[in-house]
Formats: structure tokens, sequence, C-alpha cells
């Protein structure tokens, strides 16, 4: 995963840095009355790695469904790039995020067809040479050739996550979501998948947001940390937010924090 | 931010000036522009040619499967009572032969075989998208209580609405539907019903996959006993038409009935094919559906009543064919998988292939008495099923 394989075109980036790539106000949602999200405001910059962090039911995995569409929130508003996301058409709105589910439905087909899907959004009636070329492009960066003809229920788990995310990529979007991207990989396909998700979005301007349960896996590989608790936003910010006051009000452990080659590490107690 | 391209592409040239500097041929310059460009296309090519081969097969498959069915026809054509040659088919269809082998064959082979496909069809499309839209393999007009449904619903229409006539009480065989038009309004509204109560299980209470079968079990049984209940007030000359329905028959379907089935096939497969992409997407779970734009309500919803209006049709018709609808799909995923830009066409083409082997069968096996091919095509369908239910508990636990 060399930088300078990579098949993504590099299209410089002149909007100004300061301008936000999503802005996320005012999220609130709900099932059955029992409120899961509470008025979440962020904003990430292109190329952030987000990490979305909290509790078991602090309303991670609803919040990114609903950034993207996939639940409709009962209020609140995304912007991308200053566009109202929510009101762009279905397919509009599949071209400018895409999404990878935390457990994924491994069905009898191939790994190119799969990654194929990722063009859904951008096919009229008939596939052009060029939507098959951007799926080769990123299954050669991916390293997944090997495997381009078999069918992804034969696949292991690191493999399965890798072909989702080339899918989620091939659909070129501004912004990508990962729900618990690692919580099926061994140690070695953890930093893989992440170093290559870090990568694509510092060298393709792509802001991430991802749902982690790792504290280390976060801030090795994120810029921003958003921490929930109960459905609201405890803290935003960077590596400096993460206090071990706060590690102890979000998980309710005691910790101490030390800096390791200017990293800082979560040691619980 | 566009992926691909460029980048792979330069890497790609220079690799290939590598191996033809190798080689001693090249006097490419990797960063001349003009023949990047044309790097750019051959490299285009190669990854579409690569393309097109996988594809190949599926449409090989689709091929196959096309000639599969004219020999099926041909068979099914020569075979029956008074046996004719293939030879005398085929010169029959067109025009000559014997006046006698002309006279069957337009007569009464033809028109079974046209139902037998036209059913086999719509049965089979209807299965493929129920399995997708409910993400149930074992999905299917029979499991869910939908051919039932649609048979109680014609069973009224003959009894209750006179749609229905005996001509002659002694030939149980010809039975005529004198109003179509009624017994397929009413086979929907039966089957519809049914649909309605198994999209609100599963979409509104959550009920699990194979539930949705048990479901599936207590509304045919429902169904059954309505019909059997109107069977019991009907008189002896509708008890015998609805009896001989019960078991399905290719033979009672004239050429009004089979344009019928036809026309709802046409749409629905135009409908389906045109969603093709959403079910593929749907395969990947209704979350990532959603993620590539896909509205899942609508195409869970459209493509349900869809495939409950073709099944109801070709149910009013040839009465109930069981299994089809499980059995097709199944088999053509082994040999595409879950691409449903081929799998809709070659699941059709397959259930028209084994109506008719079903069909070819009921009239031989125990030559000269003709079995239901609905009994058949049970025979066939059950140890699938439960096939399939076995594997579907080894996924789960």
């Amino acid at each position: 995963m060399k930088q300078e394989k990579s098949p993504l075109v590099d299209t410089p980036n002149h909007q100004a840095e300061s301008s936000p790539m999503i802005s996320v106000r005012g999220i609130s949602h709900a099932y059955h009355d029992k409120a899961v999200l509470n008025d979440v405001s962020f904003e990430a910059r292109a190329g952030e790695c987000v990490a979305i962090l909290g509790n078991n039911g602090a309303g991670k995995s609803t919040l990114i469904t609903c950034v993207n569409k996939i639940r409709t929130p009962k209020s609140g508003e995304v912007f991308v790039r200053g566009q109202n996301f929510f009101e762009m058409s279905r397919n509009e709105r599949a071209r400018t995020m895409s999404y990878v589910a935390q457990s994924n439905e491994a069905s009898q087909i191939t790994v190119f067809d799969a990654i194929l899907l990722g063009r859904k959004p951008y096919i009229k009636w008939s596939l052009s040479p060029e939507d098959i070329d951007k799926c080769n492009a990123v299954i050669e960066h991916m390293g997944l050739e090997d495997f381009k003809l078999r069918n992804i229920d034969e696949l292991s788990g690191g493999e399965l996550q890798k072909v989702m995310l080339a899918r989620a990529l091939v659909q070129e979007p501004k912004v990508l979501l990962l729900d618990e991207p690692t919580s099926s990989l061994d140690l070695k396909n953890q930093h893989a998948v992440l170093s290559f998700v870090r990568d694509i979005a510092t060298h393709h301007h792509i802001t991430v947001l991802t749902v982690l349960h790792d504290l280390g896996l976060a801030l090795r590989y994120c810029d921003k940390f958003l921490l929930l608790q109960a459905g609201k936003v405890y803290s935003y910010g960077d590596q400096s937010t993460i206090t071990e006051q706060a590690i102890f009000d979000i998980y309710g452990v005691k910790s101490h924090i030390v800096e390791v080659e200017d990293r800082k590490v979560v040691i619980v107690d | 931010m566009h992926l691909a391209g460029k980048r792979t592409v330069e890497k790609q040239s220079f690799e290939r000036q590598q191996s033809s500097h190798h080689h001693g041929h090249s006097h490419d310059d990797g960063r001349d522009s003009k023949h990047g460009l044309n790097h750019d296309h051959t490299h285009e090519h190669d990854h579409y040619n690569d393309y097109r081969k996988h594809i190949g097969k599926k449409w090989l498959t689709l091929l196959v499967l096309t000639i599969v069915l004219v020999c099926t026809v041909l068979i099914s054509a020569s075979v029956g009572s008074s046996g004719i040659s293939i030879a005398e088919v085929v010169r029959a269809f067109f025009g000559g032969g014997q006046e006698v082998s002309r006279t069957i064959l337009w007569n009464v082979r033809i028109p079974q075989i046209a139902t037998g496909i036209a059913v086999g069809v719509a049965l089979a499309m209807a299965g493929c998208i129920m399995q997708n839209v409910l993400r149930n393999p074992l999905a299917s007009a029979s499991t869910l209580g939908i051919a039932q449904g649609a048979s109680f619903g014609a069973a009224i229409a003959i009894v209750f609405f006179q749609a229905g006539v005996q001509l002659g009480a002694s030939s149980a065989v010809t039975h005529a539907i004198t109003s179509p038009s009624l017994v397929v309004i009413f086979a929907f509204l039966g089957g519809i019903a049914t649909t309605a109560v198994i999209l609100l299980l599963a979409r509104v209470s959550g009920v699990s996959p194979t539930s949705l079968i048990l479901a599936g079990v207590a509304l045919s049984a429902m169904f059954t006993a309505g019909t059997a209940l109107i069977q019991y007030f009907a008189d002896d000359v509708r008890i015998a038409s609805i009896v001989h329905w019960t078991f399905g028959n290719l033979g009672r379907a004239g050429w009004n009935e089979i344009a019928i089935i036809f026309a709802f096939n046409v749409i629905a497969f135009l409908y389906f094919i045109y969603n093709r992409w959403n079910y593929n997407a749907i395969e990947a779970g209704t979350s990532t559906a959603k993620s590539l734009g896909v509205n899942v309500n609508s195409t869970v919803l459209v493509g349900m009543t869809a495939s409950t209006l073709i099944s109801a049709v070709a149910i009013a018709f040839v009465g109930t064919i069981n299994f089809i609808g499980l059995i097709a799909p199944h088999i053509m995923r082994r040999f595409i998988g879950n691409d449903y830009r081929f799998l809709i066409p070659c699941s059709a083409l397959m259930g028209a292939v084994i109506i008719l082997v079903a069909d070819v069968a009921s009239r031989t096996i125990a030559m000269p008495a003709i079995l239901p091919i609905g009994a058949l095509t049970s025979f066939m369908g059950a140890p699938l099923f439960l096939y399939l239910i076995v594997k579907q508990g080894k996924r789960t636990t």
C-alpha cells in the first residue's frame, strides 16, 4: 500500500482548507420516544479522520447512519462542501458519501461484481468502460487482483472488509463512513485497513468518519475525536480532548495517559 | 476527487515499457504524453476485455439455457399419447408433415408448451425477486402462501361469480374459464392479501426469515381450508373443476389466457431488469443498499407486488404448481451467483425448462394416464426446500 502505487488521481484541492468538508448540525434521533441522539454537531475538514468514540449504546452507529440518511433523523442537517446533503437526490447522496456497514452479508457474487456495485450511483443504463477501469484501479491499488473472480462468501473477514472498502471507494465519495471497520479483524488486518484508510484520506482529501472501539487505534490513525455520551457530544477535538478524566467519564474506567514518540497511549489501570 | 485512471495507467505503461525494453523493442519515453495516451487506451481496453470475458461466461450460461429450452420444447412437443418424431414436429411446425401431426401440434401441444413456458417464467421470476427483496432464500409464491391465496381467490371467482364453467359434466378436463379477467382479479386479490400480511410481518414486526416461512405455512393452511370450504358448498360440476384445478394443469389455458400471462410477464420482466442494480445492492444488505442510493422501501414493495401479480395470473389459469419459484433461481445461483443482471433472465428460462420437463414426465411416467404436474413439481421441490432449511440453519448457528 505504498503511496506512489495509488490509482486515485490527486485532484489538487484548491478550496480553502479552512472551510469544512462536512458540517453536521444538531442531529437528534429517537427510537420509540427514547432519545438516542441529542443535538449532535461537529465539523471536519477534507483529509481528516474523525474517530467516533463512546460506550455501547452511546449512539455511535446511529449517528453515522443518520449522517448518511440511511436513517432519517428526527431533526438536524448535514452539509457537505456547503451543500445541504439531505436535499440531494439519492444518487447524488451516494456519490457524495459512502458507507461500510459493521457486518456485511457475503452472498454468492464475485469480488469484482461486489466492487462494481459501488458504481451503481453512476450507472445510467449500461456500464461504461470507465466504470470497469475505476474498479480495476481500486482492485489493483488494494492488492485484490488475486481473488478478483472469487466469490465473496469464500473470503476471510479481513479480505471481505477490504472488498467492502474498495466498493465504498469506487463510489468516489467526499466523505467515507465506517462502522467499526476493525471489529472482525485480527491485529495485522486492523492496522492494514486503518493505515490504508488513513492514507486514502490524506492523499485524496476524503473525510473519514469512523466508529471505533479501540482507543489505541483511534489515537494512532485519527486526527479528531468525537466522544459521545448517551447520545450527546461529550467533547470534540484533537488528541488533547482525550484525557484521563474524559476516559473515566465515557468508559467508566480509570487510566493514565503516557506519551510515546509524540503519540498518546492510554493505559487502563 | 477522481479515482482510477492516470496514475495506474502511468505505472502500467511504465512496466510495459520496461518489459518491452527488456525485449529490446521499445523506444517509448514514459513522459511522452502522446504515447502515454495510447497506452492509456490499450490499458483501459485490456481491463474492459477482461471484464467482457468475465461477463461472457454469464452470457454463455444464458445461451446454453436457451438451447436447453429449445430442446425441451421439441421433446415436449413429440412426447404424448400419440408420439410424433422430433423431425415430424419440426416439419409440422413449419406447415409441413402430416395433417394429423399439425392438428395435434397446433391444437394441443403448442398451446400447452406455451402455457408451460409462460407459467414457468412467471413463477421463477417471482421467486427470484421475492428471495431477494425479503432477504430470504426460502421465499417463493408457494412457500409464502401467495399461491394458495391466489388459488382461493380464483376459486371464489369460479364458484360464486360464475367465472368458470365446465364444458360437459363428463369431461373433467375441459374446464373453461369464461371470464379470465374476473379470475385474474380475484386471484390477485387473494395473492396480494397474503403478500400484505407477509410484508407487514417482515418489515414492521421484524420477523426473522425462517419465521416468515412459518407465517407462510399458516397462511397457506388457512387458504387451503378456505378453498376446501368453497368446494364443500359448491355443486358437483364446480367441485370437479376446482379439484382438478388444485392439481395444476397446463392443458387448460387457451390462447387468450396465454397472451394475458405473457403480457404480464413482459411488463414485469422489463421492470425487474430495469431494477437489476437495485436488487444487486439489496443483496449486500439494506443499509448498504440505501448508502448506494437505492430506495429500498419502494423496491421491496413494488417488487413484491409485481411478483405477486405475475404468480397470481399464472396460478389463476393453470392451478397450483408449487416450488418452481424456489427451484429455478437456486439452480441458477449455482452457475452465475447473485448477479441479478443475469439471474433474472436465467431463472425465467430455467423455470420454463423445469415446468416442461415436469410436464413431459407427467405425461410419460404412467402412460397413458396423465399425472398432475403440480404433484411432480412438489416432488422435485420439497427435497430442495429441506436442503435449503438445513443449509440456512447451519449458517445461523
